[in-house]
């Protein structure tokens, strides 16, 4: 028995995946859901701003809307890996799982590059060329992730560990 | 016509056989609801909160420009929705959480009228420090709830019975 066969035999794992309560499955494909419209919808608006959008609102107080990128990861984090241990097989037999880790890790290295510089406390914050690319980069790489993350549905190869 | 006909009706149309034996467009159709549900949560979430009194400071008028970016999003879900219901009418009106959805997105819409005839007016009227009135904040946290509902119920619409081309 390999170890994602026991993964997927453990009662956690089982109840994610047989669950008939509302929070099982469907509930943490909502939840992922949920926390990728905070992460990805809030992050768009203040990358647009700090790509030239709306140049007349203070791009500083775009910052109090941080905490629901903060709150994004959280939910997701939670939710995705709950969605791993119910099908651990399905996603790390798939490149496509990996596609889309690489795109969550260059969004999160862009993003914050760019919060370094635009959100540095200095006034006025500076914008240069160079940080509304990486921004571009870091919002590519975001929706990048969506992509892959909906393909996961469609690109498996095994389901389960045991499952032909 | 009842029910059945009108699933008939549905299921001649072209659309529905184009769908089913090209299934990379149900899985574009899904790819673009998704990203669209994410540029709806970005536009409204940021609008509905300034209203209700985050990052007050921000002018009403000018963060007025990302609705617009909510409004595409939404034509986006409009259309690939609708390829979804006339690809499998039968998985969609025989369905719970889809009924549900449909009753939010009335609301919603209802609620979006409202804004535009009755709120939006006055909002349009204040100051970038100034904060919205109580009306207008009952209709941001209404909009609010009605957006996680119709996300929460779209999501639980593709576990009542067959998706045959993945959840």
């Amino acid at each position: 028995m390999n170890w994602l066969e026991w993964l997927e035999s453990t009662p956690p794992s089982t109840w994610v995946r047989e669950t008939e309560a509302l929070l099982g499955l469907p509930g943490m494909l909502f939840l992922h859901t949920v926390g990728m419209g905070l992460l990805v919808g809030t992050s768009l608006v203040i990358g647009l701003r700090v790509m030239g959008a709306t140049p007349q609102l203070p791009l500083p107080l775009f910052a109090r809307f941080r905490p629901l990128i903060g709150w994004g990861v959280i939910i997701n984090v939670v939710s995705g890996l709950a969605l791993l241990l119910a099908y651990p097989t399905k996603a790390l037999t798939n490149p496509m799982f990996y596609a889309k880790l690489a795109f969550i890790l260059i969004a999160t290295l862009a993003w914050r590059s760019v919060m370094l510089t635009a959100f540095s406390g200095a006034t006025p914050a500076v914008v240069t060329a160079r940080t509304r690319r990486i921004m571009l980069l870091a919002l590519f790489s975001w929706f990048a992730a969506v992509l892959c993350g909906r393909l996961l549905a469609y690109t498996y190869r095994h389901l389960m560990a045991n499952s032909p | 016509m009842n029910i059945e006909a009108l699933i008939r009706w549905i299921l001649q149309l072209p659309v529905a056989h184009f769908v089913q034996t090209h299934s990379w467009m149900w899985a574009t159709g899904e790819i673009l609801h998704f990203m669209g549900l994410a540029v709806m949560f970005g536009a409204v979430v940021v609008f509905d909160l300034r209203v209700l009194g985050v990052a007050r400071g921000l002018d009403l008028r000018q963060l007025h420009h990302y609705l617009r970016w909510g409004m595409a999003a939404f034509a986006v879900n409009a259309l690939t929705g609708a390829m979804f219901i006339m690809t499998f009418p039968a998985q969609y009106i025989y369905n719970a959480a889809f009924e549900l959805k449909v009753i939010c997105l009335l609301l919603a819409g209802l609620n979006l009228a409202c804004f535009y005839l009755f709120v939006w007016p006055r909002l349009r009227t204040l100051g970038p420090d100034d904060a919205a009135p109580a009306f207008a904040r009952a209709s941001a946290a209404l909009s609010l709830t009605l957006l996680v509902c119709i996300a929460c119920f779209g999501r639980y619409t593709a576990f009542y019975k067959f998706a045959p081309l993945g959840y």
